[in-house]
């Protein structure tokens, strides 16, 4: 069954019509077009499809779209509307954090989240946050130097 | 500007973004679900297939199972087409096979207008097998029915054996050199060498890219479009048009970005299916988007290999060495034999002893067929050897890395098998700088002193060699076009595909070096389109900056000469009398300025009377080969009781001569070393025996490493020059993911005394050994 | 899309309770990473599923006039990671939670969903059978309190009814006052892990710190469901701590556990971790009673 979804996406409100049986991701790639979005696994054991659920990443894999009335949605393409880049994706351009690209978008939420929480982490700290987006390209290394140059402590 | 800089990828921004468009980003809305229906059981036979049912289930638009398809057979692999039919890939497959030779086999495929339809309808189909057990072992195979049996009549498809003696190839071919094995032991062997014999045990993994093999293909007209994720659109191009019969000027195939590969894409998956069922819909989209199950099952594997060693020793000196590697292959043979001919000749390269005799078979099995994945074929003869170098040293009672110094390979060696000279060669240097990173000596001495309790601690190394490429054996062609932008930027396009490595920001590289073009003025297309992309053979055996990057290079100085010429017809002098520097054109006395580029691009475009689009296309033919070299040295605790290995530090040192773009390049080392730690510990795809069923085909259960589980790792170059390419530089891609697993088992070994000689090194096979040894106690 | 009849949202407990007393084809869906995960593969044909983690009703983290510690079903992993009174009474769940998947599965999964899907390897069963938790369960006909020992009942089977719902987790206070934990989760990766084998350990020692006054030892993944070992448990009351003795239980409890073979691991190769781990945990536990009765 169709159900009327109110949410709140990159900082628009959007009005849609999910099926009960639909999970977040389908409904941000295809209804709202935001690609970003990847599915690697479709049942939360790789962390491509994360998106910020109210300033925290979740897998929208696993997540029912209408659970998501009244929530808000942050996709990496919310994050540099106005033409600049968000400092953790200039991080990961910095620090070679980027290969293939494909765990990208879930991995620069997962630094954001950890950004805007206005703390500092320890490498173990971020290693550990980042372990439910895997990547097979970069062993992670330049990933974590990169989020660590933003918010590492010793 | 230009090589050996740290110049930023040119798709980092679109990738950070989220703007980067893959596959399935691409898909046209209304497309149609292609939904394979798998086999439910390894070996047999399918019987019949009822539809009906099916056929009138909610949204289906057609099926087609294994008695509709033609019978056309192709091989899946991406090699470039080979002229000479008997170098040809082996045409072992069909698109739906009614020959069940695995557990999964495409046998039926439902179009639906959506997943959920197709599934429903799946469930109304009637199928009955004919089954036999399942041959999951190469052992067995040998000895049972052909799984090809129109193709070949036993299952050991191929050998490949040879006998080496001082360096030169005495003796070649598809028979046992077993014999010439033993009659050098008896007449060839001085008295009191001793002889060590191990067996060693690789079981098949997967390249589990985040981005699962994925195709969608629709007609335009009479012209096929295929849209893929894949190393080799050029190749794609042929086999679809070939299976789906098809002219091939009528086909092309597009490949956006590619969420990682590492081989496995370089086999096709189920592209000619989407080009056959668009043409038999009315050119209406057909998708093929597989799911990470079907991905582990479906698409390729790393060879499961069994490898026996024996090596004749005096003193230090390695005087014969023989190998029998048994590669088990799968259900269809895809690469077929080139793997296990990859790794044994590697085999002979590392240790040039006065005899080297080996031989080598593929086995088709029942297990999901194996094919290109990073290293090909070479992780798995590295693993074995090294640690059977490590075994070698404590029966000789000598330092494994003196053992090692005595007796690897040289620079100057000559290839055995094609007269290749290796040119370049900065093995010692790797191990030297990994021995002082590591602490090698201190830790060697002083880690047994405290090896007592459950804690455990030790140091291991191991080495490789590695070609790049495929010459002089194979093809190596590549071609290039750039052309010069109106902003006197220069766009290059290559088939050579970006999959992640950092490839297109290399080959950008190199054309700005070559035209003095600042770097960001200069852009690799990114996405292939066969239909204007010049051909290459694609992206494997770490070619790429060696093959592709020749082309760009001489391509880069045919287009600064037809600057050059079009500066001088404009100026009204002479060619030679004129240079390209970073501000434009000047003349070579006097240095004054004549023309930027973007003033030669637009009066060479708007020239009213003579208009030239300056570019400039050309093809680079390779026919040399270039080793590279490299070390890696782990450092690791063990929790005996437990059965647990942790790494400390990795230190990994490479010869890839030199480094074009060390940040890409250390990205590069640093995901290899990770990939080959999966490999050591964690990795295997396990199947349940009775039914050939893979268990653990998720990414929960088939372990790949988290970024909670990597240590330390120390990434560093032996910058040599490799005269043979376009700037000194040599293979990189796969060579990271090499030596790995057999150092931490080295370590291992130098920690508790235990040589495992089986990968992955799991906890419960590690807790077998310590009990055996009497580490620990038994306790059930 | 799912293969599900389709998702609907309790308003509330008494609700939920009555949709489920009428609809024997419905299930309740809290977190989701299991049962979206059965949906997925096929397994949910047919059924309808009734959200409920958000459910004001199974919200809370709070100590009870008695002094108990009682954590709403609906409560995430996350927010007992982040909860300074769970932190503080029993910091044994904290690392049994940061060790469950990943931040993203922590955020939604749920204690309760935990518990009540069944499964042998839950990473908060352990410790709740080690210290006695109750579950408080609301059902169409009445509320009942049930032991978490008596939950499980075999792979993927709990004794709750179909119209009975899990709302909160209910640890004693005598527990969390007197008794010293530890939990080991034997894992093969440092995350996104299914236990291969998850011990806990509660001790309370003799006022001097000699003697074992109680302890409790749990296991899961070693048998079909969770387990205590009561035999053990009842054999080694009331003598010294040392480390012999730990040795000596951990070899006992191996004669009560029975976990077996699969593709994952062996039941030999469960045994024998199994061995080091209650020797861990049993060690670690004393000394986090010496530290203060650390749970």
């Amino acid at each position: 069954m169709l159900k009327v979804v109110n949410l709140t996406v990159n900082g628009m409100k959007k009005q849609i019509a999910a099926d009960e049986r639909e999970c977040l991701t389908d409904v941000l790639r295809d209804q709202l077009g935001l690609k970003s979005v990847k599915k690697g696994c479709e049942v939360g054991e790789c962390g491509a499809c994360a998106v910020l659920l109210d300033g925290k990443t979740i897998n929208s894999c696993i997540y029912p779209a209408v659970l998501a009335d009244g929530h808000e949605i942050v996709t990496v393409e919310g994050l540099n509307q106005n033409g600049a880049l968000h400092p953790v994706q200039e991080a990961f351009i910095e620090y070679a954090a980027v290969q293939c690209g494909f765990c990208t978008p879930g991995m620069v939420l997962a630094g954001v989240e950890l950004y805007n929480s206005g703390k500092h982490y320890t490498r173990e700290e971020i290693q550990e946050h980042i372990a439910g987006h895997l990547c097979r390209c970069t062993g992670y290394v330049s990933i974590i130097d990169a989020i660590f140059s933003l918010v590492g402590k010793e | 500007m230009g090589i050996k800089q740290p110049v930023k990828r040119q798709d980092a921004y679109a990738k950070v973004t989220g703007r980067a468009r893959f596959v399935e980003d691409l898909l046209p809305a209304g497309a149609l679900v292609g939904y394979i229906v798998h086999s439910t059981v390894a070996n047999g036979f399918v019987k019949s297939i009822d539809t009906m049912e099916a056929e009138a289930s909610e949204g289906v638009v057609k099926i087609l199972t294994c008695f509709d398809v033609p019978h056309i057979l192709h091989s899946t692999a991406g090699h470039a087409h080979s002229l000479n039919p008997e170098f040809a890939d082996i045409a072992d497959r069909l698109m739906l096979e009614s020959h069940v030779r695995q557990y999964g086999d495409n046998i039926a495929v439902i179009v639906a207008d959506s997943k959920l339809s197709a599934e429903a309808a799946e469930k109304k189909l009637k199928i009955t097998y004919e089954a036999a057990s399942p041959v999951l072992d190469t052992e067995n195979a040998v000895n049972t029915a052909p799984l090809h049996g129109d193709v070949f009549d036993g299952n050991a498809f191929a050998q490949f054996n040879f006998t080496i003696h001082n360096d030169k190839l005495t003796d070649i071919g598809t028979a046992s050199m077993k014999g010439n094995w033993e009659a050098v032991q008896t007449a060839a062997i001085p008295l009191g060498a001793e002889r060590i014999t191990e067996d060693f045990e690789l079981v098949p993994v997967h390249a589990c890219h985040i981005e699962n093999p994925v195709c969608f293909a629709y007609m335009e007209g009479e012209q096929i479009t295929v849209v893929t994720a894949t190393q080799v659109p050029h190749t794609v191009c042929r086999i679809v048009a070939n299976v789906a019969q098809h002219p091939i000027s009528k086909v092309h195939v597009i490949k956006p970005y590619v969420g990682g590969s590492f081989g496995n894409k370089q086999d096709l998956s189920y592209e000619p299916l989407a080009a056959y069922l668009t043409k038999q819909l009315g050119g209406r989209c057909v998708c093929f988007f597989m799911s990470r199950e079907e991905s582990f099952v479906n698409s390729r594997t790393r060879h499961g290999m069994k490898i026996h060693l024996e090596s004749v020793f005096k003193g230090m000196d390695i005087i014969g060495r023989y190998a029998f590697m048994d590669s088990d292959q799968g259900a269809y043979s895809a690469h077929g034999h080139s793997i296990a001919i990859n790794a044994i000749t590697d085999y002979a390269y590392i240790y040039p002893s006065e005899w080297c005799i080996a031989d080598t078979r593929s086995v088709y099995t029942n297990k999901p067929t194996a094919s290109a994945m990073r290293g090909y074929g070479i992780p798995q003869i590295v693993f074995a050897v090294e640690s059977h170098m490590d075994d070698l040293a404590i029966r000789a009672g000598v330092d494994p890395i003196e053992l090692r110094l005595k007796n690897m390979v040289r620079g100057g060696y000559i290839d055995p098998f094609n007269g290749n000279v290796c040119r370049s060669y900065g093995l010692p240097e790797c191990i030297s700088k990994g021995m002082e990173l590591i602490g090698w000596k201190e830790k060697r001495t002083a880690y047994p002193q405290d090896n007592c309790g459950t804690l455990r601690r030790g140091v291991g190394m191991a080495m490789f060699i590695y070609p790049t490429g495929l010459a002089p054996f194979s093809l190596e062609s590549s071609a290039c076009r750039i052309v010069l932008t109106q902003d006197g930027g220069a766009t290059v396009h290559v088939g050579a595909t970006e999959l992640g490595q950092g490839s297109d920001t290399a080959f950008a590289q190199i054309a700005a070096e070559v035209l003095k073009i600042p770097q960001e003025k200069v852009l690799t297309v990114a996405r292939q389109d066969t239909d204007s992309t010049p051909y290459d053979n694609g992206a494997y055996a770490s070619r790429q900056t060696f093959v592709t990057g020749r082309a760009v290079k001489q391509t880069a100085e045919m287009l600064c000469n037809k600057i050059l010429r079009a500066a001088a017809r404009r100026f009204g002098t002479e060619l030679e009398e004129l240079c390209l520097t970073e501000s434009g054109v000047k003349r070579k006395d006097g240095g004054e300025l004549l023309a930027t580029l973007s003033d030669i691009a637009m009066h060479s475009l708007f020239c009213i009377e003579d208009s030239e689009q300056l570019s400039a296309e050309s093809t680079a033919c390779v026919h040399d080969n270039a080793y590279s070299f490299g070390t890696c040295f782990a450092d690791i605790e063990v929790d005996v009781s437990l059965g647990k290995i942790s790494i400390n530090q990795l230190v990994l040192v490479h010869d890839s001569g030199t480094i074009i773009n060390p940040q890409i390049a250390e990205s590069q080392v640093m995901g290899g070393a990770v990939m080959g730690m999966g490999y050591a510990l964690t990795e295997e795809m396990l199947f349940d025996p009775e039914t050939g069923r893979m268990y653990n085909n998720n990414l929960l259960d088939y372990k790949i490493p988290t970024a909670a589980d990597i240590p330390e790792i120390r990434a560093e170059f032996v910058e040599t020059y490799e005269p043979k390419g376009p700037f000194g530089n040599k293979s990189l891609g796969e060579p990271p993911v090499l030596a790995v697993a057999p150092a931490i088992r080295n370590a291992l070994l130098h920690a508790t005394g235990i040589g495992i000689n089986r990968l992955p090194m799991k906890p419960e096979i590690l807790i077998r050994e310590f009990v055996r040894a009497g580490l620990i106690e038994r306790r059930s | 899309m799912w293969d599900i009849e389709g998702i609907s949202i309790a308003p509330n407990l008494k609700s939920a309770m009555e949709s489920l007393h009428m609809d024997a084809d419905m299930r309740l869906l809290a977190g989701g990473t299991d049962i979206l995960v059965a949906a997925r593969a096929g397994k949910l044909r047919g059924i309808r599923l009734l959200s409920v983690g958000n459910l004001p009703e199974l919200q809370g983290i709070i100590t009870d006039e008695e002094g108990n510690l009682v954590i709403g079903a609906g409560e995430t992993f996350s927010s007992l990671i982040g909860s300074t009174l769970v932190r503080e009474k029993l910091p044994t769940l904290v690392r049994a939670a940061e060790q469950l998947g990943s931040v993203q599965i922590r955020r939604v999964a749920t204690i309760g969903g935990n518990l009540c899907n069944g499964a042998v390897s839950a990473d908060s069963a352990a410790i709740l059978y080690a210290l006695d938790a109750e579950l408080l369960v609301s059902g169409f006909g009445g509320e009942r309190v049930l032991p978490v020992r008596e939950l499980h009942k075999g792979p993927g089977k709990t004794s709750l009814e179909h119209d009975e719902v899990l709302t909160a987790i209910r640890i004693p206070k005598e527990k969390l006052d007197h008794f010293g934990a530890a939990y080991f989760k034997y894992g093969r990766r440092n995350a996104m892990e299914i236990a291969t084998l998850g011990c806990a350990a509660a001790i309370r020692l003799s006022e001097d710190g000699e003697r074992i006054r109680d302890f409790a030892l749990a296991f899961t993944v070693a048998a079909p469901t969770p387990l205590r070992c009561v035999r053990t448990e009842g054999h080694y009351m009331g003598e010294i701590a040392s480390e012999s003795l730990f040795r000596e239980i951990a070899g006992s409890a191996l004669t009560e556990i029975r976990p077996r073979s699969s593709w994952r691991a062996s039941g030999e190769f469960r045994m024998q971790i199994a061995y080091e781990m209650a020797f861990r945990c049993l060690t670690e536990a004393a000394g986090n009673w010496k530290r203060g009765c650390l749970c």
